[in-house]
């Protein structure tokens, strides 16, 4: 590469390295400003971290969060995985169809799954509450799964199940000893997303949320009306951080198994 | 094949998600159910209404609110739950049509909402409150009479205020000189110092009531007459912003089109700032607890909405939050210097002067949203 | 009482939508043997050999394992073992977890397990190598990595599904003789999948020559090298040269065919008709060249070109009806011949096989 080239490029990836976390930064440092107004730093403290704790409302809704990103997860996996086996190893009528159902989802914007929704249990006559939002996060988190998997199996050698049947392995010790431990790294890729993807969902949560199961990010935006409070700056700087632990703990056990 | 088993499956068990949350919502309806009969006697007569609300005398365990986001402080909540036993579930929501969509929807069961003014009224109209027994909500009388028996709610049957605040000036006492009006935003001396509310409502709103038009029903023409004018103001404009206390703060903006609960934040970190209510009105309003037909717990929101009333709770609000405490007793309990700040207590006769948000036909919202963009993109 | 076959193909059809992989197909596999099914892409044998193992299940027929029909029995409780093309190794596991698979399957003790992985792999002469993953191993390592990983499991049939296809061709060779030594030495019956016929004449006991899902032959190495049955079988099976002719004359023992104006000679044969059509090929190497008319010489042609290919060189020589035709010379005496000079073709009536289409 020229000098000149490798220069201007250096410059382009620090730019956009830039563009992407000096917001980040900012944020984080500004959990720290003494005032409660968000761009004016007036002094050091952890007070906001202390405020964040005993604010009921925000433990509230980051429990929810969690409660719905883990369960979300959990079952978005579980049956993304089993939908992605069935759509990739066995023909069957409708397979097409099926498959191009379960990749609805992921195109048809957010706010329709949500209104959707909340029309349908309106019609049921259910009451909103934790319970509601899963089948929204499930239903856009379902699609993602299936999409790494399956991207996982297309690289997955079928004969390796056959040689597996083939040296005694029945169905479900192949699946467990050799299909499941080659598509886990796509597995986990798919977790991963779909933990995110509900943790961070606001459209579908904002519309199926009940009394007292506000996941954060409805409630960071109901805040709005006063400026977001230093208490989210300290909550995103907790996160933040522990996302970034997760990464690198996932990312080293990924590369250690390679 | 096999696969296709497990498929259906998966399709069983989300459906079986959904029946189970439509399950405890099938017993919560029928409840509810009986109660919309029993709330809609008392409406129909008086005898009825107070011997039912004799059975009812007593309080659930649990109180499903919900209201803004920020506006109300844990210790009020924690100390209800203390003193009554009951249980109280806090959600939040950041626009009255977030309320109104999902309250419209019959998937919740709230048993306070805490609905603006001019949205009270569309609730009356479209029968989603249910009457307050006035028995049970004796602090009401704390309730400074101005914010009595207004316009949409004549007679306080259905609604109780909350906060209030109003959009008026900020501005900052070093660069200007006496009181300013809205006519002060348009003087090129402050050219590039002049913020004004990013929102079509309140932007147009100021703009008609510096022309002297009427800011609760504009003529197409009166809005045509406020867009140009809003023109000619935009080169002094230094930002269009609906929270603007950090300019105000770091001296960058000298006058500003603003919420009294923003300059009240700008006053605490500058001492220079102050707020007043333009000679030409200034815009109020109010948010108002009322109970939604969804309630299954009329008499604990009574009672709860009786306790928010205390002069000692109110004032725990009021000092949490930069709003208005429309409540007597809590301003008693102020001291001199609370109760004189101008952003949160303008004058009586500045309040008077100003005018009330009402509710506009869509119509009207529409070609204002239009022609603000228009101001916005010239 | 164990029967003299292993495996037997009863009347076996495969059907995938309205292709047919293998049609009517019957054949017996003897006990011990090594039997190699042989013939171009797509003639059905690897869909046999899949039967088989029963990874596909024909559409109708038969399949018999140690004299027990095998239509109902799931391919993992199959005695038989498969080695793949692709070696199909767990990418996931060492190379004792490889080869110990199966037996763990099969809930063997740990001290047997442990006993029958080294010995397997003393067998392929990689006892050094139980901790490397597959990623770690060249080709030819994980071949017989795979062949460890069957044979661990002492099946009763052994299937092998062009295993040597991946390799270079020394080292193909090589393995040719290891497997082959190999079944020797176990006593396993091997069927043996390959569309390299010098493969099959080099390993196999007996060759099956398929065709578009049907057996065109089947028979030992040399017999279907030197008498083959139809066209494709002597086409497929090495260098020949194939006439068309019809058959002109009977004299003694001998039938006299008319290749379009030529006339050669070849034994007579129960089922030769007099003007019937019929093939006939002659081997290059068991034709021979000359320069001069000799009283052995059947055809005269006009020489077109040599080409030298180590061993022997080949001779390209055009005949009077335009046909070209190959003779193999391990000495080359025609030294200073020109193109265009006239030759003269011999060899002896025996060599030459006539076969119906």
């Amino acid at each position: 590469m020229r000098p000149k080239t490798k220069k201007i490029l250096f410059v382009f990836t620090t730019l956009v390295f830039m563009f992407f976390y000096i917001p980040i930064i900012i944020l984080m440092a500004f959990s720290f400003n003494d005032s409660k107004v968000g761009t004016v730093w007036t002094g050091f403290t952890f007070k906001w971290y202390g405020s964040l704790f005993s604010n009921e409302a925000i433990i509230n809704s980051v429990t929810n969060s969690l409660i719905i990103a883990v369960v979300t997860t959990l079952i978005a996996t579980v049956f993304g995985t089993l939908a992605a086996l069935a759509i990739h190893r066995y023909n069957f009528p409708g397979k097409q169809a099926i498959n191009f159902l379960f990749y609805i989802p992921v195109v048809i914007p957010d706010i329709i799954v949500a209104v959707a929704l909340l029309a349908l249990y309106g019609w049921l006559d259910v009451t909103l509450g934790i319970a509601t939002v899963f089948p929204g996060h499930v239903a856009i988190t379902i699609s993602y799964v299936m999409l790494v998997v399956i991207a996982r199996m297309a690289g997955l050698d079928a004969s390796l199940e056959e040689a597996a049947k083939d040296l005694g392995a029945n169905e479900w010790q192949t699946f467990w000893k050799i299909t499941f431990p080659l598509i886990f790294p796509g597995v986990l890729a798919g977790a991963l997303l779909a933990f995110t993807i509900s943790l961070d969902e606001f459209v579908i949560s904002y519309f199926t949320t009940g009394p007292g199961s506000d996941t954060l990010p409805v409630l960071v935006y109901s805040m709005v009306r006063l400026g977001v409070s230093p208490e989210i700056n300290a909550l995103s700087t907790i996160m933040v951080l522990l996302i970034v632990i997760m990464v690198f703990a996932t990312g080293r056990k990924m590369s250690v198994s390679k | 094949m096999k696969n296709l088993l497990k498929l259906m499956l998966a399709v069983v068990f989300f459906l079986a998600l959904v029946a189970c949350s439509s399950d405890d919502a099938g017993t919560t309806d029928d409840t509810s159910g009986s109660e919309d009969t029993s709330s809609e006697d008392t409406g129909g007569s008086e005898d009825a209404g107070s011997s039912e609300g004799d059975t009812e005398q007593e309080l659930a365990s649990e109180l499903n609110l919900f209201n803004w986001g920020e506006y109300m402080p844990q210790e009020v909540l924690d100390n209800f739950e203390e003193e009554y036993g009951v249980e109280v579930v806090y959600s939040t929501y950041s626009s009255n049509q977030e309320m109104l969509t999902k309250l419209g929807s019959g998937t919740v069961n709230y048993d306070i909402v805490v609905p603006t003014d001019y949205i009270v009224g569309r609730m009356i109209d479209d029968d989603m409150l249910l009457e307050l027994n006035m028995d049970n909500i004796p602090n009401f009388e704390n309730i400074q009479d101005v914010f009595h028996q207004r316009d949409f709610d004549p007679g306080n049957v259905f609604s109780i205020p909350y906060l209030y605040g109003s959009t008026g000036i900020a501005y900052n006492t070093s660069h200007i000189d006496g009181t300013p009006s809205y006519a002060d935003l348009w003087n090129a001396e402050y050219a590039g110092h002049v913020t004004v509310q990013d929102d079509p409502r309140e932007s147009l709103a100021m703009v008609l009531q510096k022309l002297d038009l009427p800011m609760n029903e504009p003529t197409e023409e009166d809005l045509e007459q406020a867009k140009a004018e809003l023109a000619k103001l935009h080169p002094n404009v230094l930002a269009y912003d609906s929270s603007p206390s950090a300019q105000l703060i770091s001296g960058e903006a000298w006058i500003s089109h603003t919420y009294s609960g923003e300059a009240g934040v700008a006053m605490q970190e500058n001492p220079d700032i102050s707020y007043t209510l333009p000679e030409e009105g200034g815009e109020l309003w109010m948010d108002n607890l009322v109970i939604p037909n969804t309630s299954e717990n009329k008499y604990t929101a009574e009672v709860f909405i009786n306790y928010l009333l205390e002069p000692e709770v109110s004032k725990q609000l009021s000092d949490a939050f930069p709003y208005s405490n429309p409540n007597q007793g809590a301003l008693d309990l102020m001291t001199e210097e609370e109760r004189s700040n101008p952003a949160s207590y303008p004058p009586a006769e500045q309040i008077a002067n100003a005018s009330w948000f009402e509710d506009l036909p869509p119509e009207t919202i529409q070609l204002m949203n239009r022609l603000y963009k228009e101001v916005k993109v010239e | 009482m164990t029967s003299e076959y292993m495996v037997q193909l009863k009347n076996i059809t495969k059907k995938f939508g309205k292709d047919t992989a293998v049609n009517e197909l019957n054949l017996d596999v003897k006990v011990g043997e090594f039997l190699t099914l042989l013939g171009p892409s797509g003639c059905g044998k690897t869909t046999t050999l899949r039967m088989i193992a029963g990874f596909e299940k024909p559409t109708e027929g038969e399949v018999w394992i140690d004299e027990k029909q095998v239509a109902k029995i799931e391919p993992y409780k199959r005695e038989v073992n498969t080695v793949f093309q692709s070696y199909s190794l767990f990418p996931h596991m060492n190379v004792f977890e490889n080869i110990a698979f199966g037996l763990k399957m099969k809930k063997t003790g740990k001290d047997e397990v442990e006993e029958r992985v080294r010995n397997a792999l003393k067998l392929v002469q990689l006892e050094d190598y139980v901790n490397r993953k597959p990623k770690q191993l060249s080709g030819g390592q994980q071949q017989r990595i795979a062949i460890a990983r069957a044979i661990v499991n002492n099946p009763k049939v052994l299937l092998l599904d062009e295993p040597l296809g991946a390799l270079d061709l020394k080292l193909r060779k090589q393995m040719q003789l290891e497997l082959k030594h190999l079944q020797q030495s176990l006593g396993i019956t091997f069927i043996y999948v390959t569309h390299d016929q010098e493969e099959a004449l080099t390993m196999s006991d007996r060759i099956v020559v398929m065709n578009e899902g049907k057996i065109e032959q089947v028979g030992l190495p040399h017999e279907i090298y030197e008498k083959p049955v139809s066209k494709f079988v002597a086409d497929f099976i090495g260098e020949t040269n194939i006439f068309e002719c019809v058959v002109s004359e009977f004299k003694g023992d001998y039938a006299y065919l008319d290749i379009k104006g030529v006339t050669v000679v070849t034994p007579k044969n129960d089922t030769l008709q007099l003007d019937e059509s019929v093939y006939m090929s002659i081997r290059p190497e068991k034709a021979k060249v000359t320069l001069t008319k000799t009283q052995d010489t059947l055809l005269s042609g006009t020489f077109k070109e040599k080409i030298y290919v180590g061993s022997i060189t080949k001779i390209i020589i055009e005949l009077p009806n335009g046909r070209e035709m190959v003779v193999n010379e391990v000495e080359d005496d025609l030294i200073g011949i020109k193109s265009g000079n006239e030759v003269y073709v011999s060899w002896q009536p025996e060599d030459s096989v006539v076969f119906k289409g």
